[in-house]
């Protein structure tokens, strides 16, 4: 039988269930009979069905007119393709995945590494680069003269590194053949003022005095093979004064 | 002047075949009556031909009001006696024309027909109200109401959904029907 009491300080359950009509046919036969008895039970009845008769009527009047949105999914197709194909394969996704599964650590580790690589990478072809330039400078040790009347000087003097590295012994090689060049110091007559003529040179081009000037700050490129823009004492130009080269 | 005597009192100058004060009785419970029977039919037609049978019933037999029982709960008893009688009618038609109904109400609302300016009126001030109580409810009562009015879900089914237990659901909607009636009203509802 209906439990009043329970409905209403427990779960009230039948009271709602029968308001919203989810009560079996059984429990509703029961339920009726008891609200022809009970007169508490009716007034519940009546005041819970007419609270929610407010919302009903609240719903009618301000949303069953309102047309329902219409619902569009843009490129739904394209997204069923895209979580429906497989995964592009290539090396470098094949890559990318891999860093992507890397952990964070392992990432910063491998970062330290290459960067300590390509520092020394850049060390090594420092050195070899400096090196080279001792060895060219030590076969050939051009010696800058300057007119006595302290004409432009043309060569500047090598770098202090590239002469230590020039005074080390194992560049004095003695299975290494150093051709005997005389050595002919590029001379440069003052035409006017501020001007010179290189008068030994191949070309002997003009040169400018704010050139001049540059070419006492930097080292001679003997490795350079930019006729346009070394205006510095090449090889080529002595060998040019010289005879043939004594082969050993 | 009738507003400001008791139910009581009305029914009194209702026995002495005072049509007003019957009238005045009508003001104050139609809409009750008429919401307890639509708890009951859960169809607004066939609610409001029973609220109708509740009144004439009543006024038939004022005299034998005794006055041992509140006038709320007198109307209510008719109410719900005209409920079943108007249900078992329908259960003994449906029968009659095999109808192969499970027993399963249709749960249909039709718009009301208030058709007098005075009826509009108090329509559109009821709603404000219920605007504002649903509004001021907490969320998780709000969330019930809204499940079970708007979007018409089962109570098995908002407990799916909210996975909370069955017994909460109810429980929720209980207090927020009970808020709302309190606010609607605002007065106390009687629950003993």
């Amino acid at each position: 039988m209906f439990d009043r009491k329970r409905n209403l300080d427990g779960d009230h359950g039948d009271l709602l269930s029968y308001i919203y009509g989810e009560m079996d046919e059984q429990s509703r036969n029961i339920f009726e009979s008891h609200l022809e008895e009970c007169d508490d039970c009716a007034v519940d009845l009546g005041a819970f069905s007419d609270a929610r008769l407010g919302v009903v009527e609240w719903r009618r009047s301000d949303f069953d007119h309102l047309a329902t949105p219409e619902i569009v999914i843009p490129q739904a197709e394209d997204v069923v393709v895209l979580v429906a194909s497989p995964a592009k394969s290539g090396f470098f996704t094949g890559l990318a995945e891999l860093i992507g599964s890397v952990p964070v650590f392992a990432k910063a580790g491998a970062g330290l590494v290459a960067a300590a690589l390509l520092i020394g990478v850049i060390y090594v072809s420092f050195s070899a680069n400096s090196s080279q330039v001792a060895v060219a400078d030590m076969n050939s040790k051009p010696e800058v003269r300057s007119q006595p009347d302290s004409a432009p000087v043309t060569l500047a003097p090598a770098p202090s590194s590239t002469v230590e590295i020039a005074k080390d012994d194992k560049f004095k090689s003695e299975d290494r053949p150093v051709p005997a060049v005389r050595r002919v110091a590029p001379q440069t007559k003052v035409i006017g003022q501020g001007q010179q003529i290189a008068v030994n040179g191949p070309k002997a081009r003009r040169l400018n005095p704010l050139r001049t000037e540059t070419a006492k700050s930097v080292a001679p490129r003997l490795n350079s093979f930019d006729d346009e823009e070394d205006q510095t004492l090449r090889l080529s130009d002595l060998f040019s004064q010289v005879g043939p080269i004594r082969q050993y | 002047m009738l507003a400001h005597l008791t139910d009581e009192q009305l029914v009194e100058l209702a026995v002495s075949r005072d049509r007003e004060a019957f009238g005045e009785i009508v003001k104050r419970w139609e809409r009750k009556i008429f919401a307890l029977c639509f708890g009951m039919l859960s169809r607004e037609d066939d609610a409001r031909d029973a609220a109708q049978e509740t009144f004439i019933s009543a006024y038939r037999n004022l005299a034998n009001f005794r006055g041992e029982a509140k006038v709320s709960s007198w109307l209510h008893r008719i109410a719900v006696n005209q409920c079943l009688t108007v249900k078992r009618r329908a259960k003994t038609r449906s029968e009659e024309f095999l109808d192969d109904d499970d027993g399963r109400e249709e749960r249909v609302f039709v718009a009301p027909l208030h058709n007098s300016p005075s009826r509009k009126a108090e329509q559109v001030e009821r709603l404000k109200l219920v605007r504002t109580a649903v509004s001021s409810l907490p969320t998780d009562l709000r969330q019930v109401i809204v499940m079970k009015e708007f979007e018409e879900m089962t109570f098995q089914e908002i407990s799916d959904t909210l996975e909370i237990p069955l017994s909460t659901v109810k429980s929720r909607l209980y207090t927020a029907l009970k808020q709302l009636r309190m606010k609607l009203d605002r007065v106390p509802l009687e629950i003993a």
